[in-house]
């Protein structure tokens, strides 16, 4: 029904209203939270993680039981190769003066916002968000690795489809 | 590994969706397997040869690798 209604592409977005709905909730509810306490407010941020992280091992789990062994084969081409170049591209970038004085400003600003420390010093908070900015950083440019060595992979195959069926017509 | 399948659809008028379908994988991966840039599992191999009703050594040739 829904392939009727919304076409072959069209249903993929809706994978993604689950997240959506979840994030909105934590959004909406965050302020009251607040009022009612810090902890309150913690323990809803960490469900709303919990319950996105959940939802996103059993969409890839479910997606993963439908593959065929060409597509296994590319997942297994796309992780061995995708993390490497990742990590070693989010080594580079760190490397880079201008991506990693972005990184520094972006911290301090973090620090400088919610006002804890002393400007200039290192304090819990400033290591905290260097810590998660730089796993961020790397994770993101990892999954790109991941997808760049995918698209590698079927287009070796020559199967790799860039744009959807009804943009170029089906063989 | 060299096959058939491109000219053994061809005389069945199927295509590779079709084949796709019956052999219940991707067209991408029917597509990767004509084109003999992936080289099937048995059971795919056997699946795809019972699809044609024919043996996998009339199907796929093994001094083509």
């Amino acid at each position: 029904m829904t392939n009727k209604v919304f076409g072959n592409f069209g249903r993929r977005p809706l994978w993604l209203l689950p997240i959506v709905l979840v994030v909105a909730a934590v959004a909406l509810a965050m302020p009251w939270a607040k009022r009612v306490g810090p902890l309150v407010a913690t323990a809803l941020g960490e469900a709303g993680v919990m319950l996105v992280a959940g939802y996103c091992v059993a969409a890839v789990l479910k997606r993963q039981r439908r593959m065929d062994e060409v597509h296994l084969a590319a997942q297994g081409f796309a992780n061995s190769y995708g993390w490497i170049w990742g990590g070693l591209a989010a080594s580079l970038l760190l490397m880079l003066p201008p991506v990693m004085n972005w990184m520094v400003h972006l911290v301090h600003a973090m620090v400088r916002v919610r006002g804890t420390g002393p400007s200039g010093t290192p304090d819990g908070l400033a290591v905290q968000l260097a810590f998660f900015y730089g796993v961020a950083l790397v994770m993101v440019v990892q999954a790109l690795g991941v997808c760049v060595a995918s698209i590698v992979w079927w287009r070796r195959m020559g199967g790799f489809r860039v744009l959807p069926r009804w943009r170029i017509g089906g063989s | 590994m060299k096959n058939r399948i491109r000219v053994l659809r061809a005389e069945r008028d199927w295509s590779q969706a079709e084949l796709a379908e019956r052999v219940r994988v991707s067209r991408n991966s029917i597509n990767a397997i004509e084109n003999g840039k992936f080289d099937p599992s048995l059971p795919l191999a056997f699946r795809i040869a019972d699809c044609f009703g024919l043996s996998v050594e009339e199907v796929f040739d093994k001094t083509g690798a």
